[in-house]
């Protein structure tokens, strides 16, 4: 397990670097004078050098690129042109709304994901796995925000059970945390990752239990339901990590799109704020940001297929003593 | 056989679904009940079936029907031109991984399963950054999203249709690779593609609302189903009719989408199609 | 002790299995013989209800006076494991890739006693000493795949002896072995049948391994039985003609006399397959394939006694090999 570990934290430190030198050139290199971008194109050219050498764009690409990724372990991004924020500061204050979103929705998800995909598996020839299987269908096709919109309509307008948006600090208040989240975490769960969990799971559990050792469980006094569920749900998740895995996507344009919603102060916003006020650099650092949370996503996934199936573990030593 | 072709209700409801999108969308070429833009000042906020307004009127006293068939032409066109863009990039890609050399053939596949696991919402966001929110700007973002997906699809059953013996045989008879990949191969895959395209147009869909309603995508006066939702959140208080409808139509555009994939997929089964991730 | 009366087995409209009458003994054990696709599996399987879920069964499967078919889902369970224990054909594929092996046994005992943790410990290590599992301790936090195929069956045996059952099915426990690990698993399994008293339904289409282990055969062809008796007396003197192919297609049975005739000649071996499910021939299920088939094998043949153990069904049975009126060769 540890050279498991070991192995998979080089991988995503390499791919960091990469995915940073990606973002750092297709910023720079894709869209033209950045200063230009920042001011608009009615800018006198003396605003826009002050601008380049305020930002240090009149130095060498590799220089900038050095001095952004040192910025990044100092703490230092610099400041927003617009808003004047500072960068870094701005991203921690705002960091711990966007990740428990995200992971809130997502182990809910895998929970109800499960739940549903193991019962209408078991009931597959059935009516009820059939219904499942069409809210399922039904909850794809629903648009994140629109789920959105509809449950401020209805639980915060109509009914007034929780706030319509808003976010309340774990620090404040745990309970106003957990009111503010519930809509945003719904939203996401019902219309994005529970229904294609569900669905994948399904199909993984049809084929689990097709498995020998299903009816082995059954041979010593389990019923099939039994069986699913202490033989067949751990591994019929092994199969859901890769699919939660192809998901990674999904769940941040989700976090995004459910922060403008519910007016949530988290990184999605920060993010669609600064692209329309144009600024180059906080977009630069957010979309590291974004790819190196998928990254460390996809670290964790790694690990927990390791943990799930001992053959992958044994798979690691045997390699590497092979080497 | 005779049988198994037994009409499946999924296909029937989902043709259905995408023909009423279709026929919506064109007809608003030629007719409204109103005009999408006219403001009628005196119905601001009407409730369904005021004065004509079969759905009633939006915040500034436009009509929903006349806004709603506006927005089913701007989501087709969308969905139409990335769904294109996406499949023909994505087959081409997967089939150059599929017959490529050794070399080749594992750089892309490894690419593909790198850029599969980006957010797509990235290039949304960076696109719109230089050039500015435009259907333009949501229409190459989908495409630059959906192209590793499509060609991630194609390259396992690609591979396996090279392998066939009928392939070899051309190979031997001194066809060049690239006249085998697309007069041998690429036929073979065609139901596979039509699959996948159903369910590409049902997440372009999706994509576009979402896009639009983050104000990435089409702007005033192009009317699209994510930008009426994003108007309608300002009186979310006084009219909720106005959030239901626009989302509504998202919703069976997308599912009817959906249901045609999954019932030509129960057709011609393509197994390899439950892999689009959208 | 396990009582079987007219159970038939039907997928949609197809008839898979019809056996009219085949019983157990308390500590026998009965040999169930066939190819691939007679059915001798989802007979096996069926006794206890883990027949696969589009299957229907009927009739009447009586164990220890209580009738098990119709019987309900919960009550099977409770059967299986503590009364009629089970072990299959790959042992590999039997056990749970993810849980260690250790828990795997002690699942089985868990569902029928309460008993401590201390105790299932205890009780896990006692098993896997039974079955000869060296070095119990290590092996029980191993997983599957760590352990060889001869120890995964062990495990399996630990696991389907834990309740000491009175019947223990065992599904082709040894096809999937080595030669030299399947003689030690046999004779384990011989062992612990002897010494618990323990009954056993041994199925498997070799008939060498069915003499090394039990004193009953029943030979299953298409789904019917079509001879039963003891071991020695059927594969030694078999009356119906597929028992008599299968017997010379297999030469490790035929007496040392004999295999010096059979030397420089091709192993005779039956022609064809068993048919598919549907499409037997009316009246013996075999005569297609058999060379002795005559005008009478087109109707339904009849179950004739040939003393108290044993029974046949053929229109033109074999008399007896060694008296040498016999015509393959």
């Amino acid at each position: 397990m540890g050279r498991l570990i070991l192995r998979k934290a080089v991988v995503l430190v390499v791919s960091a670097l990469a995915g940073s030198i990606v973002v750092f050139l297709l910023l720079r290199l894709l869209g033209g004078d950045v200063a230009t971008v920042i001011l608009g194109p009615g800018a006198s050219p003396e605003a826009r050098a002050e601008l380049r050498s305020e930002l240090g764009l009149d130095r060498s690409l590799i220089e900038q690129y050095l001095s952004w990724m040192g910025g990044l372990v100092r703490g230092d991004l610099g400041r927003s042109y617009a808003a004047g924020y500072d960068i870094f500061s701005e991203i921690v204050a705002r960091l711990s709304l966007t990740v428990s979103l995200a992971a809130t929705a997502l182990i809910l998800s895998w929970i109800v994901g499960l739940a549903l995909g193991t019962y209408s598996a078991l009931h597959l020839e059935e009516k009820r796995g059939g219904a499942i299987d069409l809210i399922a269908q039904l909850g794809i096709s629903i648009p994140t925000f629109w789920a959105g919109l509809l449950l401020i309509t209805f639980v915060s307008v109509q009914l007034g059970w929780l706030p319509t948006g808003g976010y309340v600090p774990w620090s404040e208040s745990v309970t106003g945390a957990i009111r503010s989240l519930i809509l945003p975490v719904l939203a996401i769960s019902v219309t994005v990752l529970a229904p294609v969990f569900s669905r994948y799971v399904r199909s993984s559990m049809v084929e689990v239990l097709r498995e020998d050792y299903i009816r082995t469980a059954m041979a010593k006094g389990r019923t099939l339901r039994q069986a699913a569920v202490t033989h067949g749900i751990r591994n019929a998740s092994i199969a859901l990590v890769t699919v939660a895995t192809l998901q990674l996507g999904s769940i941040v344009t989700g976090v995004v799109v459910v922060e403008m919603v519910f007016t949530l102060p988290g990184l999605g916003r920060m993010m669609i704020t600064a692209v329309t006020s144009r600024e180059v650099v906080v977009v630069q650092s957010l979309a590291f940001l974004t790819i190196l949370f998928v990254l460390v996503l996809h670290f964790l996934m790694d690990i927990a297929y390791g943990l799930l199936d001992p053959r992958v573990r044994d798979a690691e030593k045997a390699g590497s003593h092979g080497r | 056989m005779a049988a198994r072709r037994s009409r499946s209700p999924q296909l029937i409801v989902g043709a259905a679904l995408v023909a009423l999108l279709v026929l919506a969308g064109l007809l608003s070429l030629v007719w409204t009940p109103y005009d999408p833009a006219a403001l009628d000042v005196t119905n601001k906020m009407a409730p369904p079936w005021t004065d004509g307004h079969l759905l009633g009127t939006d915040q500034l006293g436009r009509d929903v029907v006349a806004q709603l068939m506006a927005g089913a032409l701007n989501s087709l066109l969308v969905a139409v031109l990335s769904t294109a863009g996406a499949v023909v990039l994505g087959v081409a890609l997967g089939l150059t991984a599929a017959g490529g050399g050794r070399f080749w053939s594992d750089t892309l596949t490894r690419a593909t399963d790198v850029a599969i696991a980006l957010p797509g919402i990235l290039v949304a966001l960076v696109l719109a950054t230089f050039f500015g929110p435009s259907n333009t700007t949501a229409i190459v973002a989908i495409v630059v999203w959906f192209v590793p997906g499509a060609a991630r699809i194609v390259i396992g059953p690609a591979r396996q249709v090279l392998a066939r013996e009928f392939v070899e045989a051309a190979m031997a008879y001194g066809r060049s690779r690239s006249f085998v990949l697309f007069r041998h191969v690429l036929p073979n895959l065609g139901p596979l593609i039509i699959v996948m395209a159903s369910m590409m147009f049902a997440g372009a869909i999706l994509t576009e609302a979402a896009l639009s309603y983050l104000g990435l995508g089409a702007q005033r006066p192009t009317p699209s189903w994510g930008r009426l939702l994003f108007e309608s959140q300002s009186v979310i208080g006084q009219a909720p009719s106005l959030v239901v409808f626009p989302g509504v139509c998202i919703m069976l555009a997308v599912l009817g989408f959906n249901l045609l994939g999954d019932g030509l997929r129960s057709r011609l089964d393509p197994r390899h199609a439950r892999e689009v991730v959208v | 002790m396990l009582t079987i009366r007219d159970l038939t087995i039907h997928v949609g409209n197809n008839q898979i299995v019809g056996i009219d009458e085949l019983d157990i003994e308390r500590g026998a054990r009965l040999g169930l013989v066939g190819e691939s696709g007679s059915g001798k599996t989802m007979t096996a399987m069926s006794l206890v209800g883990l027949q696969h879920r589009d299957c229907r069964v009927t009739g009447s499967v009586q164990f220890d006076g209580r009738e098990l078919i119709g019987c309900g889902e919960k009550d099977l369970a409770r059967i299986r494991g503590s009364d009629v224990g089970m072990i299959f054909q790959d042992p590999l594929r039997a056990l749970n890739p993810t849980m260690r092996v250790g828990r795997q046994i002690g699942e089985a005992i868990r569902l029928h006693a309460r008993t401590s943790r201390a105790q299932l410990r205890a009780r896990v290590h006692d098993l896997m000493t039974q079955v000869r599992l060296p070095d119990p301790d290590r092996l029980a936090r191993c997983y599957p795949h760590q352990l060889s195929g001869g120890q995964q069956q062990r495990v399996l045996i630990a696991m389907a002896i834990a309740c000491d059952p009175k019947l223990l099915i065992a599904d082709e426990p040894t096809t999937a072995l080595d030669v030299t690990v399947q003689k030690e698993i046999l004779d384990l399994l011989v062992r612990l049948s002897s010494e618990k008293q323990m009954a056993m339904l041994f199925v498997s289409h070799d008939l060498g391994v069915v003499r090394a282990v039990s004193e009953q055969v029943a030979v299953l062809y298409s789904g019917r039985l079509v001879e039963v008796g003891p071991s020695d007396a059927v594969i030694g003197d078999p009356r119906h003609r597929y028992t008599e192919a299968l017997v010379a297609a297999n030469p490790g049975l035929i007496s040392s006399d004999e295999t010096d005739v059979l030397i420089g000649q091709p192993l005779p071996t039956i022609t064809g397959s068993v048919p598919a499910p549907g499409a037997a021939p009316s009246g013996c299920a075999f005569r297609n394939r058999c060379a002795y088939a005559t005008d009478a094998c087109e109707a339904v043949p009849p179950m004739k006694n040939v003393d108290s153990e044993r029974r046949f069904t053929c229109w033109n049975p074999s008399v007896d090999v060694k008296a040498g009126s016999h015509g393959t060769r």
